[in-house]
């Protein structure tokens, strides 16, 4: 290589360094650190109410294995994902196909059902607050009216993750229906025509032998995140129950942060957070793994 | 009995008309082409013969009895798109294997899980395997069975909708653009393979194309279609050397035949400011165009020693010419005034001499009699008895010009 051709290729380099560095950088003082250091707190005493830390091996850990709401939380967090996740995946796609196949009225139908992801979720839960209320809800005033008895949306601990899965399913609903949109129009028309030709005609039929196998990698994506979006609850539990009535309504991420934030137990918050990030992950992927990839030209 | 029927069919979306009316009659075994620029109507004309799309009027009739309520899988039609189509999360076993499973399971034995240990589905397997193979092996894709259509080239993704469409025994092959996708090269070897498809099949195939090369070597009778109408249907021949109007002998043929503004004075046909002697239609007056095709013009000046009836020599000053190998085109204008563009072929016999030809030459060049076409001025063609001119018995010729400028020779 010539004297000439080797600076080209060196100022090329820095350059490149230079490019990537800000996004590099980013990454790391924005994911990468923080999980370090979350991982670092997991094996410290670290508490917000007294100064300096000691390290105390996995006795947080430990301590979580003993620990009975923490078995209670992670309960929780799982009933609420099953009620949550089958809706939140379902309706969205039924939608979807439904307005795929509308000639008119398909922009205003995707707006509506769009909203409740704009909105403020934390706003939207007081107004479903009112509305669940277990008096003068109009949910229970209309059951009245039928003659029906009042449900106790919040505060009925056999209940309440039902309603907080329905509050989350209502705001999850447009985007997953956006994403399966946008994956039933990536499908090719021509191949509903082959399939009408060679007899695939029926909903069913049609379903089953091309939507399903072609929407593969959306539904893939929708349910990874949509089960992320399920073992996140919170706001919703901070705002209208605080994890009650007497824990029933405790998740995972909502006893973390009153270790943490009430209790001071930063230490034990951490070694939680931490596991929290690893069930997702595991959770991730394995949903990857067990998902269809064959659907590619 | 025709084979497949066409009788009024209109379609229009909205207020766009796309079909206006066409009616049509396809023989058993025959292979008919719509061939026509985009947005013509073909490939929706075709989607109506499927029952991929429903007509606003008229009847589809096959085998004699309408089809108009039946869909596309009772129509015994077979389609292979332009596309492929083929489902991408299908071996290409399964690709083939869904016409008949559709056709030999009811629905219940067709539910994903179910289907692999319903006893209907179990039993009617190896039939069902057999039939894909002996498909396969007729187009060589017996090799490919376990492959997914992105594992596989153009060409054999082509076989596979072949394959595909082959297996359930068509009554009618409909083909919509299915070489529009592949090279060049390619494109000419499975054209070869499907006119042997169709001489061994012996089924009636409906082609849809843009491409008059694949229209004309592959069909027995082409449909040209413009603004959802057809301009003209006959064998290609026909409509190479015999079209009805403007319109059809402008698409068909490459180069583009020839077309001059003429005037039909005193029985001679004034083109520019020359006169020439040719047998002109009766029904020939006033403006017109005359047509001719790039080789029936005779490239020197010689008067023929076979008998050949030629027209007076006029003056072709040469501005292009591309070398085909086998054959040289010639660009240029005809020298009169105005001058007109014209498109010339030569042929080239080895060991012959190629005739002196050069950009920016000039040659004297005589078109060939029976090789004029008369349109008149709406573009219809011209027929009927022709009228000799007196003057020259074998040879048109020349007569005095109206400018200065003589042709030469």
């Amino acid at each position: 290589m010539t004297a000439a051709a080797t600076t080209l290729a060196r100022t090329q380099q820095r350059l490149a360094y230079a490019l990537a560095a800000p996004a590099a950088l980013l990454i790391l003082a924005i994911y990468l650190v923080p999980i370090i250091l979350v991982l670092v707190f997991s094996f410290t005493d670290f508490t917000l109410v007294r100064d300096g830390m000691s390290f105390v091996g996995l006795e947080n850990y430990r301590q979580m294995a003993e620990d009975e709401n923490f078995g209670n939380a992670l309960r929780n967090t799982l009933i609420y994902a099953a009620l949550f996740l089958p809706a939140a995946f379902v309706i969205p796609l039924v939608l979807a196909i439904l307005i795929q196949e509308r000639q008119r009225f398909r922009s205003v139908l995707e707006v509506l059902f769009f909203l409740p992801v704009t909105s403020t979720l934390a706003a939207m839960a007081l107004v479903w607050a009112a509305l669940m209320d277990s008096k003068q809800g109009i949910i229970n005033v209309t059951l009245n009216s039928f003659g029906l008895d009042a449900i106790n949306f919040l505060g009925d601990p056999d209940i309440v993750l039902f309603s907080l899965a329905i509050i989350s399913v209502w705001s999850i609903i447009g985007f997953n229906m956006v994403l399966f949109l946008a994956g039933l129009t990536a499908i090719p028309p021509s191949l509903y025509d082959a399939a009408a030709v060679d007899g695939a005609d029926a909903p069913l039929d049609r379903f089953f032998r091309v939507t399903w196998p072609m929407l593969g990698p959306t539904a893939m994506f929708v349910a990874v995140t949509s089960s992320i979006t399920a073992f996140k609850l919170f706001d919703t539990v901070a705002l209208l129950t605080q994890g009650g009535p007497d824990r029933a309504s405790e998740v995972f991420l909502y006893l973390a942060f009153k270790e943490g934030f009430e209790y001071f137990n930063m230490g034990y918050a951490a070694a939680m957070s931490f596991a929290f990030l690893l069930i997702v992950f595991l959770f991730a992927l394995f949903q990857t793994g067990s998902t269809d990839r064959r659907v590619r030209y | 009995m025709s084979k497949l029927s066409i009788r009024d069919v209109r379609k229009a979306y909205g207020a766009t008309q796309i079909l206006a009316g066409l009616s049509l009659d396809v023989e058993e075994g025959e292979f008919v082409s719509l061939v026509g620029p985009s947005g013509c109507g073909k490939s929706t004309l075709l989607r109506i013969i499927a029952g991929l799309e429903a007509q606003d009027h008229g009847t589809i009739s096959i085998d004699g009895k309408p089809v108009d309520p039946l869909p596309p899988k009772h129509r015994q039609i077979a389609m292979v798109f332009q596309d492929y189509a083929l489902y991408p999360h299908m071996t290409v076993a399964q690709n083939m294997a869904m016409p008949l499973i559709m056709a030999s399971l009811p629905w219940h034995a067709r539910l994903p899980i179910i289907e692999r240990m319903h006893p209907l589905a179990r039993r009617g397997r190896p039939a069902v395997e057999a039939h894909i193979l002996e498909t396969a092996r007729q187009l060589g894709i017996d090799h490919l069975l376990e492959r997914r259509p992105a594992q596989l080239s153009g060409g054999q993704r082509q076989r596979v909708a072949l394959g595909r469409a082959l297996v359930r025994s068509p009554q009618l092959f409909l083909m919509d653009e299915p070489l529009s996708n592949l090279d060049a090269k390619l494109r000419t070897q499975v054209r070869k393979e499907i006119a042997e498809l169709h001489d061994s099949s012996k089924l009636t195939f409906v082609y849809v194309t843009h491409d008059q090369t694949e229209a004309m070597t592959l069909s027995d009778r082409v449909a040209i279609m413009q603004a959802g109408r057809f301009l003209q249907v006959a064998p290609p021949v026909t409509l190479y050397e015999d079209p009805d109007n403007v319109d059809v002998a402008r698409f068909v043929g490459s180069p583009e035949i020839n077309l001059l503004p003429a005037q039909v004075i005193d029985q001679r046909l004034r083109i520019g400011d020359q006169l020439l002697d040719v047998a002109i239609p009766a029904s020939a007056s006033g403006d017109l165009f005359v047509a001719f095709r790039p080789e029936a013009a005779l490239l020197d000046g010689n008067l023929p020693q076979d008998g050949t009836r030629v027209s007076g020599a006029l003056d072709f000053n040469i501005a292009g010419v591309e070398d085909h190998g086998a054959d040289l085109i010639l660009h240029g204008t005809l020298a009169t005034e105005p001058s007109v563009e014209l498109r010339l072929r030569a042929h080239k016999t080895p060991g012959g001499q190629t005739p002196n030809l050069r950009v920016g030459g000039r040659q004297p060049i005589r078109l060939i009699r029976e090789g004029l076409l008369f349109f008149g001025a709406d573009g219809k063609r011209l027929r009927g008895p022709t009228s000799t001119p007196s003057m020259a018995p074998s040879t048109a010729t020349i007569s005095a010009p109206l400018s200065k400028k003589v042709a030469a020779l």
